[in-house]
């Protein structure tokens, strides 16, 4: 019965990363940037959602809408920051990064104060039904359900579609796709807005779960979703979803089967994680061969 | 005088601080086949780059002939310079490993949107390569060396190009590799694409070229008809190893 | 006439003149000035030892490591734990084990055994993390940040927790951080006109040849890893008994993020660039804080930093110095 709420919470969990995650490894694949970013794009989402919400606009709308404005966002941030920065040395766009969450954070404590919001979440999905005897949140099966809709709408994308093969071509080499008469800016543009648009959609399900937001609250999943993206091996689509799943049952399991003392060192466990795998397994699980140690 | 597909005038290019590319100039006519013959580091690789745009041109100008237009492609993006009608096979091949067969195939036709066109070029190029079209789905990092020499042809050719550059073909292959991808260079030739072509192996090079240019240390030092080449003295010493 | 400049140039090294105003500009803030501007300076100075310790690590090797923060936190709580009386410690942490509850350290050695044992655990986590590369190098010390944060917040046997440790004693008067300050960039200055500092510099360059050449490059990063370390764990013990208050919370990314605004800004690899970078955005910081309060727009300074380094980042990488010296502190002409 325990196992059972274990693995359902993984699975909630999973979904949560898995939407971070994979927009972080698309901007990754084609540029190699680190981007601190885009964990803060979901805080947007979050709090952007509490507005909506507040105008008592229909669900389904504010979940398109939030799909939309944070690819909005993903556009702006790479206009606005990393286009200018095309062709610097891997480190500079990651310091740029790093600028533009302390930036976004810093914003949000500005408008909104450091002080968790409360995120009133719409009767529909407080409704509940019993799976395998436990009762579930119909935000729950929402967020599972919507992610493996969207995951595999952006495989097909990016499997089928003239341009997500350009996606992929532009990713492996970024000069030969040029040949082929890629715009390249355009295919990194997609990349972003895609990308984003997951993050804040993830930040809006994130509120709903738990309940609260505040402006940091978006930094440590942004690392967490990039723990996952190496573990599915940096610049796989598939492999960012799997590795959000592992990090999302990894974290729940973690915390539910060791003692209560040891709880406190899931964060802890999460980036000893990240150093092992990136010393020990650093493609990951699907992703392609890549110069991690020097 | 057969009109000039693409005309290169004094091109200067620098990389760095490092002048590489002094006053070269050249021209490809429609219908040719031109070579660009040098020894390593002469700069034949930074020419057809800078003429698809990778690097920047200090001084110089190349243009290029579209149907009726005469462009000025100097310095352009390479994405648009390859909408002109030019596409370079690069060295070293460099097809997408990650990609199917099939797939760098069709990426290399991204911009028509003439899909039955598409397709019967496909088929074209599944003709001259038919392994290709064998190995259609693997992926493209899992064929030898000299399929994805194919593979990166037949790619080149899926954009429908005016004028196909290709740098080194030969580097890197067996023997009987570099006939086979030589006479098909020799079958698209005649099948209407106009050619320039970068080598390292001068022989080969000379014996499928209308007129050849040699490069040395940034500079076209000669030029001449392939016959007139391969007749010459110091192209055979230096090129040819016939002493 | 060039052989007397030179003469001139060796007999008295411009960096003891420099560190003599310094101590003359000590003199005069201590005895003249309020206790609040005293406080503001030391700040900055104590922003100036993190920041050239950084560049040891970061500027002259090429290495990005973030992980300052995490030292500091270590070095801190070793200090702290140390200094802490021992009728607090009972009060405060009333599990410690025997041998520690009954220590009772005097300011100086507290602050040396936090930077040294913050030194071992650059040594012994450097050791295999060093060898990532750039950026996952950086995300790895930020790991590392938390690992960290994460230890002091779940042994509250010995840390007390997420209340961390405060009424400390102020003992960090501004003498104690000038010399610490004249300590590290004389450390600093030394190793970059060493054989290793040029070495290392050479591996920020190009890492392969180096290692062609036959340098240990391995053994040179730790080693730029470890002394940075050491300076950012004795930074942590004088931050403590300067604020009065420890908490595992004290030393976080954003910490890491301003040091890196200062190596960048100041230049990668440049001693007097950090320091002058160091002063001016601590300056800014210092300045912003009781605006931010009287406005109430916290998070201003720190809006402020980001844009600024995102516009150097996009108009001028190479940031004031580059990696040079200013021109008239340099020893070779």
């Amino acid at each position: 019965m325990y196992i059972t709420e274990l693995i359902i919470n993984g699975l909630i969990q999973g979904s949560l990363y898995a939407l971070i995650a994979i927009g972080f490894t698309m901007v990754y694949g084609i540029l190699r940037l680190i981007n601190f970013a885009h964990g803060d794009v979901m805080m947007i989402g979050a709090f952007l959602t509490i507005g909506l919400l507040k105008i008592n606009l229909p669900w389904q709308i504010s979940m398109l809408l939030i799909l939309l404005v944070g690819g909005a966002v993903g556009f702006t941030i790479d206009k606005v920051a990393f286009r200018p920065m095309r062709g610097a040395p891997q480190v500079t766009g990651f310091i740029a990064s790093l600028a533009l969450s302390l930036l976004l954070q810093n914003l949000g404590i500005l408008l909104f104060s450091a002080q968790p919001r409360n995120f009133f979440l719409p009767e529909f999905f407080r409704k509940t039904t019993l799976v395998f005897g436990l009762e579930v949140r119909y935000l729950s099966f929402v967020i599972v359900f919507s992610t493996f809709i969207l995951l595999t709408i952006l495989l097909l994308f990016v499997k089928k579609t003239k341009l997500g093969i350009a996606m992929r071509a532009t990713a492996e080499n970024l000069q030969v796709a040029r040949l082929m008469g890629i715009r390249v800016n355009t295919t990194i543009m997609v990349a972003f807005v895609i990308g984003s648009g997951l993050a804040a959609y993830s930040g809006m399900l994130w509120g709903g779960r738990y309940g609260q937001v505040d402006p940091l609250m978006g930094f440590l999943p942004g690392l967490k979703a990039f723990v996952a993206a190496v573990i599915g091996g940096v610049g796989s689509i598939a492999g960012a979803a799997i590795g959000g799943y592992i990090l999302g049952f990894s974290e729940i399991l973690f915390v539910g089967l060791l003692p209560v003392g040891m709880s406190g060192y899931r964060d802890a466990f999460v980036f000893g994680l990240l150093i092992i795998i990136l010393l020990f397994l650093p493609n990951g699980i699907l992703g392609t061969s890549e110069e991690v140690r020097a | 005088m057969e009109a000039k597909l693409l005309d290169v005038k004094n091109l200067n290019v620098s990389i760095g601080k490092t002048h590489i590319l002094k006053d070269v100039s050249f021209s490809v006519s429609k219908g040719e086949v031109v070579a660009l013959i040098g020894a390593n580091g002469a700069g034949k690789t930074t020419t057809l780059e800078s003429v698809m745009g990778f690097n920047k041109t200090q001084s110089g100008s190349v243009l290029f002939h579209k149907g009726e237009q005469e462009t000025d492609i100097t310095n352009m993006a390479t994405e648009k310079i390859v909408s002109c009608g030019l596409s370079l096979c690069p060295e070293g091949r460099q097809i997408f490993a990650s990609l199917s067969v099939h797939e760098n195939i069709v990426i290399g036709s991204y911009l028509r949107k003439n899909n039955a066109e598409v397709k019967r070029d496909q088929d074209y190029v599944f003709s001259l390569f038919p392994i290709l079209y064998k190995r259609q789905n693997q992926k493209a990092g899992s064929l030898s060396g000299g399929e994805q020499m194919m593979l990166a042809v037949g790619r080149s050719l899926m954009s429908k190009p005016t004028l196909l550059l290709l740098d080194e073909p030969s580097l890197g292959l067996a023997p009987l590799m570099v006939e086979k991808i030589f006479s098909l260079l020799q079958q698209i030739h005649k099948d209407g694409t106009s050619i320039l072509l970068v080598e390292q192996n001068a022989a080969k090079a000379l014996d499928i070229a209308d007129r050849v240019y040699v490069l040395e240390v940034g500079r076209v030092a000669m030029s001449g008809t392939g016959t007139e080449m391969k007749n010459n003295k110091e192209v055979q010493k230096a090129y040819l190893g016939i002493v | 006439m060039r052989l007397k400049e030179l003469n001139l140039r060796s007999k008295i090294p411009p960096m003891a003149v420099l560190g003599l105003i310094g101590l003359i500009f000590v003199v005069i803030v201590d005895k003249f000035l309020s206790a609040y501007i005293t406080s503001v300076i030391s700040f900055i100075f104590l922003y100036m030892i993190l920041a050239v310790s950084l560049n040891i690590t970061n500027g002259f090797t090429g290495l990005f490591s973030l992980g300052h923060p995490a030292f500091m936190g270590v070095g801190g709580y070793i200090a702290s734990l140390l200094i802490l009386p021992v009728f607090r410690k009972e009060f405060f942490l009333p599990e410690l084990p025997q041998w520690l509850a009954t220590q009772q350290w005097s300011f100086f050695p507290a602050i040396v055994m936090g930077g040294l044992i913050a030194a071992i655990v650059a040594l012994i986590i450097g050791y295999p993390v060093l060898r990532l590369k750039d950026h996952y190098l950086g995300v790895a010390t930020i790991g590392l940040i938390f690992i960290v944060k994460v230890i002091l917040k779940n042994n509250e046997q010995y840390t007390r927790g997420a209340l961390g440790l405060n009424g400390l004693e102020f003992k960090t008067s501004i003498w104690w951080i000038y010399f610490w300050l004249v300590i590290t960039v004389y450390v600093a200055w030394k190793l970059k006109f060493s054989s290793y500092g040029r070495t290392m510099l050479g591996m920020k360059e190009n890492e392969m040849a180096c290692s062609c050449l036959g340098s240990n490059v391995t053994a040179l990063k730790i080693m730029a890893f470890v002394i940075g370390a050491f300076f950012a764990g004795v930074s942590g013990g004088l931050w403590a008994h300067l604020t009065t208050v420890i908490t595992p919370d004290s030393f976080s990314p954003s910490l890491a993020f301003n040091l890196v605004v200062m190596l960048v800004i100041g230049g990668t690899g440049s001693i007097s660039g950090s320091l002058i970078a160091a002063g001016g955005i601590s300056l800014l910081i210092e300045y912003l804080r009781p605006l931010e309060e009287a406005l109430g727009m916290y998070g201003l300074g720190q809006i402020l930093i980001s844009v600024v380094l995102l516009f150097v980042l996009i108009f001028r990488t190479r940031g004031l110095l580059g990696s040079s010296e200013l021109k008239f502190l340099q020893k070779e002409v």
